[in-house]
């Protein structure tokens, strides 16, 4: 079994804080972005991106349904929300007064990042 | 290495995304202020429908000039202020979270557009979307 907490992610300020699942010491966010920095090439700077996007969510701004969309299907226990850059995706559930991303992805591997998610997420609520 | 606030903020990217959905919010207020389909809005600003899409994804990425003509025709003037990288991030630091969101003036740029609202007493009490007070220049005075 998998130990799992949360921890609050200090680059983005807004009026919501705004969280990482942490998996086995493992920071979704943060490792996401440690490995396509790594890597370099077409996705370079795109976390950067989305993190400036999840600080205008953090300040709850109006956003293009392109950059943020609610991905909840009817009667889920926490609504459930999509990040978009060009080609990366960011998974959160809503926390009282914040965010939580559970999981990090591409754009080519949505269907199975969604599914991945959810489970996460129900693995996290304890559902 | 976890991205940094201070890498965050001098980063290209974070300052290009936050003009993009800034000038976003705008042409969506002044879209639905004015009841205006984004075919609507492509004929009175002479542009492709394309073009609006671009602008309402938040992915606007043309000239300076055309960024500045979109703001004036959705009725607003768009300021740009330049500070100091070393002095903001180290005011950003300070300041908590709450300041950050609400407090224009703690930013490099500084898009402001124009207001309304009325003098109480030495503030300039703001009226539409912006909730911050400016000291009246008239404080003196009464």
């Amino acid at each position: 079994m998998s130990k799992l907490k949360i921890e609050k992610i200090d680059a983005i300020k807004g009026k919501q804080e705004i969280f990482q699942l942490v998996i086995d010491d493992v920071k979704q966010f943060d490792a996401f972005c440690d490995d396509i920095d790594s890597s370099g090439g077409q996705y370079a700077g795109e976390c950067k991106k989305i993190a400036t996007i999840l600080e205008r969510v953090a300040n709850l701004d109006s956003l293009p349904k392109n950059k943020f969309r609610v991905i909840s299907k009817s009667g889920e226990d926490a609504k459930e929300y999509e990040v978009k850059s060009k080609h990366l995706r960011v998974y959160l559930i809503s926390k009282e007064k914040g965010k939580i991303i559970i999981l990090c992805g591409y754009k080519n591997t949505q269907p199975k990042d969604i599914s991945k998610f959810r489970s996460l997420k129900n693995q996290f609520l304890g559902i | 290495m976890p991205l940094k606030r201070e890498e965050l903020v001098r980063s290209k990217e974070y300052w290009v995304t936050n003009l993009q959905l800034d000038l976003y919010a705008q042409v969506e207020a002044y879209m639905k202020k004015h009841d205006l389909s984004r075919a609507g809005l492509a004929k009175k600003l002479d542009v492709s429908k394309g073009y609006i899409t671009q602008i309402l994804n938040g992915d606007f990425d043309h000239r300076l000039s055309k960024f500045i003509e979109i703001s004036i025709s959705v009725d607003k003037v768009p300021i740009i202020r330049f500070a100091d990288i070393d002095e903001y991030i180290r005011e950003d630091h300070q300041k908590r979270s709450d300041d950050v969101v609400t407090s224009p003036v703690s930013l490099p740029y500084q898009m402001n557009f124009p207001i309304s609202g009325e003098f109480v007493g030495p503030s300039y009490k703001i009226t539409n979307n912006f909730e911050t007070n400016i000291e009246s220049p008239f404080a003196n005075n009464t």
